[in-house]
């Protein structure tokens, strides 16, 4: 049995898997093989499972009793911020080191029900605030394609454990562009589902109001069958979106799509030249494959990432209050409970935690608030409606999905505006609620390092069959 | 403009531990910060109705509880200090 474990998809393992080629088992054990060797120079994982060969060996028995479904027995990587019962969730920070998680998030719920085999969890940056990597608590993870680099962020194990095939697909969470950024950067699919399309019970809470779950793959399919696993209306999330409700709307297939090009927000300075060329040229294939590409004006949209460090850190703040040392986690010895909640927090949260957390408090303070928190939350909805006016006349909108390639390590992490600014392109799907993909879409030449660059495109709220078939519309282009 | 004292109150109010040399740095990082965001003031809104959305119930039944005790002793092994079935903390006042 050869399995090249960098290039297989969910779709050709659950072919082989049901063929009887190879056992989950067997799967498994070269998986766990290739992670096992990878980690100590990737740093993708924050721990690998023990158990994960006799999850495997209950996934063999579901495909034996003709109970396997196209997920049973694929080797997962899942976001240390995801609950899974009875094991460790840190969420990256020192403040939950000996977490054990007391329940399953509604998204492990129904991949056990699938028989995944759940590998490890994977680092990230703490509680999910970070656009590289470099703020989780266990260390730096490295981009398996050019280790110099970083794999994007927040959820940079997730990313990087798939790429340096260690995971078949990994489940990330994307509050800002925590998903597609790093699938940019590592040549993944990443999605980033409308907001409410799943269940976030059991997903430790960053900025609720923006805050998805969703799934990195090696194609468009995986990302597709496994969105599909996990998304559906919860009555333990009071965010999820029921069924019958007029957001869910039946979305007609369709075969030629029309994009349409924000072509004012896409001027963007910050945008690396070659990433500019190469999203060009996407375009254009895509026009020359029978896509409609057309210009599109929404004025507020380079407002969004102004908007977004204004709700973010204010949810931040409120959110992270429950991390006191007194309930759970770390907690600092003292002699008045005021010094235990105030050095607890102090000493278990990073700098990055700590800087945004005031950030937060500051533009919710008396004085502030209208000038801040409610000015972003009116200009937030000024974007959303633009955005749904745009989605009258076009069916996904495209733009690069991050302004540069996989940047160096300590490149950007001593100055947090540069490093924010990263998010210009992924933010506006947020902010308005609505999905966003990331698909490989070819590569730019660095230090003499080939490194993938993403295009992003984002539809109208539960319009992801429409990303689905222009990730499949891409992927016939780079991959003919 | 940002002072030390205010980082220093910001802190008190979340219940945050900051070093005296980072108070420093948070001055002028969070400075930038705000400057940027600030071009959002710029952005005339008086014509958006400020609105919650749509509202609907989002509160499940309040029927089927756990059964009690369920989840003590999983949720007690994570706390920091305990005594029996109790959450152990500081003196209070």
């Amino acid at each position: 049995m050869t399995i090249d474990l960098t290039t297989l998809t969910i779709a050709t393992a659950a072919k082989a898997l049901k063929n009887k080629e190879f056992t989950a088992r067997e799967l498994t054990e070269a998986v766990l093989a290739r992670a096992k060797e990878m980690n100590p120079s990737i740093n993708a994982y924050a721990e690998i499972f023990e158990d994960a060969l006799a999850q495997a060996e209950v996934a063999d028995k579901m495909i034996a009793e003709g109970k396997g479904t196209m997920l049973t027995g694929i080797p997962l990587a899942i976001k240390d911020n995801i609950l899974i019962e009875g094991r460790i969730a840190s969420g990256g920070s020192k403040i939950l080191e000996h977490y054990k998680a007391t329940y399953d998030a509604t998204v492990i719920t129904k991949l056990k029900a699938q028989g995944v085999v759940f590998l490890g969890r994977a680092n990230m940056d703490e509680f999910a605030m970070g656009g590289s990597g470099e703020n989780c608590a266990w260390g730096s993870v490295k981009n398996p394609l050019d280790t110099s680099r970083v794999p994007g962020g927040s959820s940079a194990g997730s990313a990087a454990a798939v790429a340096m095939g260690g995971a078949i697909a990994s489940l990330g969470s994307d509050t800002g562009g925590s998903i597609r950024q790093p699938a940019s950067f590592t040549g993944l699919v990443g999605l980033k589902p409308t907001y409410g399309a799943v269940s976030r019970y059991g997903l430790m809470a960053m900025a609720s109001s923006l805050d998805q779950i969703g799934p990195f793959a090696r194609t468009t399919e995986d990302a597709e069958i496994l969105h599909n696993a996990i998304a559906g209306y919860d009555t333990m999330d009071s965010t999820s979106v029921p069924e019958g409700h007029t957001l869910r709307a039946d979305v007609p297939a369709k075969e030629k799509l029309t994009i349409g090009i924000p072509e004012a927000f896409v001027a963007h300075d910050g945008l690396d030249a070659d990433v500019r060329a190469s999203f060009r040229a996407t375009m254009k294939s895509l026009e020359a494959a029978g896509h409609t590409v057309k210009t599109i004006h929404i004025p507020s949209i380079a407002r969004a990432l102004a908007v977004y460090y204004v709700i973010m850190p204010a949810e931040v703040s409120s959110n992270l209050a429950r991390y006191d040392g007194i309930r759970y986690g770390f907690s600092k010895e003292a002699q008045k409970l005021m010094e235990v909640y105030t050095q607890s927090r102090g000493e278990g949260f990073g700098k990055e935690v700590r800087r945004r957390i005031l950030l937060g408090t500051y533009v919710l303070s008396a004085g502030y608030y209208d000038a801040y928190y409610n000015k972003a939350v009116a200009v937030r909805g000024m974007i959303t409606e633009e955005f749904a006016r745009a989605f009258e006349g076009v069916d996904v909108i495209a733009t690069p999905t991050a302004p540069t390639p996989a940047f160096k390590l300590g490149e950007k992490n001593t100055d947090p505006l540069k490093m924010y600014l990263e998010d210009v392109f992924t933010v506006p799907a947020n902010i308005a609620g609505i999905p966003g993909i990331s698909v490989p879409a070819g590569t730019v030449l660095r230090d003499g390092v080939k490194l993938p660059v993403g295009v992003q495109f984002v539809a109208n709220h539960f319009h992801e069959a429409h990303l689905f078939a222009i990730g499949k519309a891409v992927e016939k282009i780079t991959q003919p | 403009m940002l002072r030390k004292e205010d980082i220093e109150h910001l802190a008190t109010l979340a219940r945050l531990e900051i070093a005296d040399e980072e108070k420093e740095l948070f001055v002028h990082q969070l400075d930038s910060v705000l400057g940027y965001v600030s071009e959002i003031s710029a952005v005339a809104t008086a014509h958006v109705t400020p609105t919650a959305g749509v509202l609907r119930n989002v509160l499940r039944d309040d029927a089927h509880p756990n059964i009690g005790g369920t989840f003590t002793e999983a949720i007690l092994a994570n706390a920091p200090h305990r005594e029996k079935q109790y959450v152990k903390v500081e003196q209070i006042f």
